[in-house]
């Protein structure tokens, strides 16, 4: 039988229309917001610390609001990236390179209107096509196998060459260097130690969110410290009236943005354990490819605004489609989220929207109602946000501080990973003095275990011959696409140097 | 004196020849150990590569980048008027001339509060070390000609409020225990 979502049209009004499914919803979707605002908590978290919140709950509401957590979380980490260049989570790292820069331009409520708007639409798009083809969109994430994988790595590292297109070398160092902390600990196949120098600590590998704190957070705050100013950051705010909410003519204007990069996020998503950190690099790519500004990238762009936040909401749909449909996690929240399913009695798969209709038609409900209030809570909440832009430096710096010391312990409960969140971050600050990028190391870090382990995965399927990566037409597919980003990224770093010679 | 922009010009480059040298001086390290320790001689899984070709992958691109890194650095060599060191501006701290940027005093003495901080936070716990950190770290920001007695007294209460605000939030409302 196949799933129509109207054939249930009165569930979706009862369950709108229950006042206690509607505000916890809002409740769980602020508290997404929050954690993914403050660096060091993530959504992944956020839903792991409300998980035995919900045992008693209806099973729709309980997994509405870890859903509004994911969504809230997602998107909230575009507020401390654009007012403090410090991402809230991994996926707004790229929010970082423009959205910072309209701050420091008085553009700060521009760009956090922006930033909720083009998350509610790639959240909204991403639900379209998750309560639409699911399963059938599910079918082709299965084609994916270590040799899409590793070639997928490829291709966002390949990201790296278009994202520091003015400084190609230091950025390729940078992702060298993420790549380097991202090989230390257990070998992903054998199991051997590397790098580990006999500490334990290091058995475990260098966690992402005490690298991203180290490295975004410390040089941020201590590069603030130069300022002659007592606000924090030079950020002003221009003109009594904030522009919050963008007109519907700009939302038009921009509409090729959104709906493209809500697409990447939503397929990127949608392949299982890829991680949804990739989709908002890949769409900024691709909107800086196909924009006619592309020089404004990296210095205040609403189009990178608008790729970057589209594509990581974009993810949260895509990721419950092979979540729902296989049973298969597309990153870490709905890991936490297929726990919080098995913990309810419920066994997704195919059969999960015709054996338990109502429950999906709930959850689809909730989801989108999670986007409306990520999207109002953000708009409501701007005037109170730039505040903190307020807040006197010699208080705004300590405190910052003690917020990523206790990101940076929060994960695994581990006085090693502060230790390692100081140590990256004094020498992240030496690396920002040297104008490296940041972004870069990231990418590193994430996508280097999962282009090591698919490769070798690879070559054992294919008992060594290496032409399987180019045998397999996904495969092929993005490993060309690598190549283009390369020459196009090339061909765009000599045209700049030809301009200023 | 030495033009604002110069300065700039030179902090990036003398910051850039330290993460160069810093980070040759380790990918040779990690490569010897890559090339000689046991852990990495085990063959690879049938047909695949060993455990030791993606670190040795990676620890010579980063050679070999650093290489043209360096290179074009000595290309694009600006003009330099004068290579002496100003101490006019006296807040800068310089420990060895042009190897290390030059740093605010300000800076370095952040941190040194925060090495302090991360140091004695396991055993001072958060509260204790959190609120030094903060009441001190505030004290050293602000503008020292306006520092008072009255400033200091309300700086260590609104610092303790705070402190105590963020372990309440922490470790009752997001189950985060901290020490």
């Amino acid at each position: 039988m196949e799933f129509q979502l109207f054939s249930y049209l009165t569930m979706v009004i009862d369950v709108l229309l229950n006042p206690v499914y509607v505000l916890s919803i809002f409740s769980a979707t602020f508290m997404g917001l929050i954690f993914g605002a403050l660096p060091g908590l993530t959504a992944t978290m956020g839903i792991a610390l409300l998980l035995p919140v919900t045992f008693t709950l209806p099973k729709v509401q309980a997994l509405g609001m870890m859903i509004g957590v994911y969504v809230g979380g997602i998107a909230g980490g575009a507020i401390s990236a654009i007012l403090l260049n410090i991402p809230g989570t991994p996926s707004a790292v790229v929010t970082t390179l423009d959205g910072y820069p309209m701050a420091k331009k008085g553009q700060a409520s521009q760009a956090l209107g922006w930033a909720a708007t083009a998350s509610f639409f790639g959240g909204f798009i991403s639900w379209v096509i998750l309560v639409s083809v699911a399963p059938q969109l599910a079918k082709f994430a299965l084609r994916f196998g270590p040799p899409e994988y590793a070639a997928l790595a490829l291709f966002g590292l390949t990201i790296i060459a278009s994202i520091t297109a003015e400084s190609m070398l230091k950025g390729i160092i940078s992702g060298l260097i993420g790549l380097w902390l991202a090989i230390i600990g257990i070998d992903p196949m054998i199991g051997n130690l590397r790098f580990t120098f006999g500490s334990i600590n290091l058995m475990g590998g260098i966690g992402i969110m005490p690298a991203l704190i180290g490295f975004f957070a410390i040089p941020q705050i201590l590069l603030s410290l130069t300022q002659k100013k007592v606000e924090m950051f030079n950020i002003k705010e221009k003109g009594k009236t904030l522009k919050i909410i963008p007109s519907l003519t700009s939302v038009w204007n921009n509409k090729i943005n959104l709906i493209r990069s809500s697409i990447i996020g939503t397929f990127v998503g949608m392949i299982p354990a890829a991680g949804g950190n990739i989709g908002s690099f890949l769409a900024y790519d691709q909107a800086k490819r196909f924009s006619k500004k592309s020089e404004q990238f990296g210095k205040g762009s609403i189009e990178g605004i608008i790729a970057s936040e589209a594509a990581n909401n974009g993810v949260t749909g895509g990721a419950l489609i092979p979540l729902l449909s296989l049973g298969i996690p597309g990153d870490s929240p709905t890991a936490v989220l297929l726990g919080a399913l098995m913990i309810h009695g419920l066994q997704p798969g195919p059969q999960f929207f015709t054996k338990t209709p109502e429950l999906a038609v709930g959850l689809f409900t909730l989801a989108l109602l999670a986007n409306i209030f990520m999207m109002l809570i953000q708009y409501y909440g701007i005037g109170i946000f730039v505040q903190i832009l307020k807040i006197p430096l010699h208080f705004l710096a300590p405190l910052l501080v003690v917020l990523s010391v206790i990101g940076s312990y929060a994960m695994r409960n581990s006085f090693f990973d502060i230790w390692v969140t100081l140590i990256l971050g004094l020498f992240g600050y030496l690396l920002v003095r040297g104008k490296f990028p940041m972004a870069p190391i990231v990418l590193g870090l994430v996508l280097g275990p999962m282009l090591e382990s698919q490769i070798r995965r690879s070559l054992i399927i294919s008992g060594g011959d290496w032409s399987i990566f180019f045998t397999r037409t996904i495969s092929v597919i993005l490993i060309l696409l690598s190549i283009l980003v390369i020459f196009a990224s090339l061909k765009i770093t000599n045209r700049e140097k030809e301009k200023t010679k | 004196m030495i033009q604002r922009g110069y300065k700039n010009n030179l902090n990036e480059k003398v910051a850039t020849r330290l993460i160069i040298f810093i980070t040759s001086i380790f990918a040779i390290y990690f490569m010897l150990i890559t090339l000689k320790s046991t852990t990495f001689r085990v063959s690879g899984e049938k047909g695949s590569i060993g455990p030791w070709v993606f670190p040795l992958f990676i620890f010579l691109s980063i050679l070999v980048i650093n290489f043209f890194l360096l290179y074009s650095q000595y290309k694009n060599k600006a003009n330099v008027k004068n290579n002496k060191v100003n101490k006019g501006n006296s807040k800068t701290l310089h420990l060895i001339w042009n190897i290390i940027p030059k740093t605010p005093q300000r800076t370095v003495e952040f941190i040194v509060i925060l090495v302090l901080y991360v140091l004695f936070w396991r055993f001072l716990g958060f509260i204790i070390s959190s609120t030094l950190f903060m009441w001190g770290s505030s004290l050293l920001l602000f503008q020292r000609d306006k520092l008072t007695i009255n400033i200091t007294i309300k700086s260590l209460i609104i610092v303790l409020i705070i402190i105590v605000s963020i372990s309440f939030l922490f470790s009752s409302m997001f189950s985060i225990p901290l020490p």
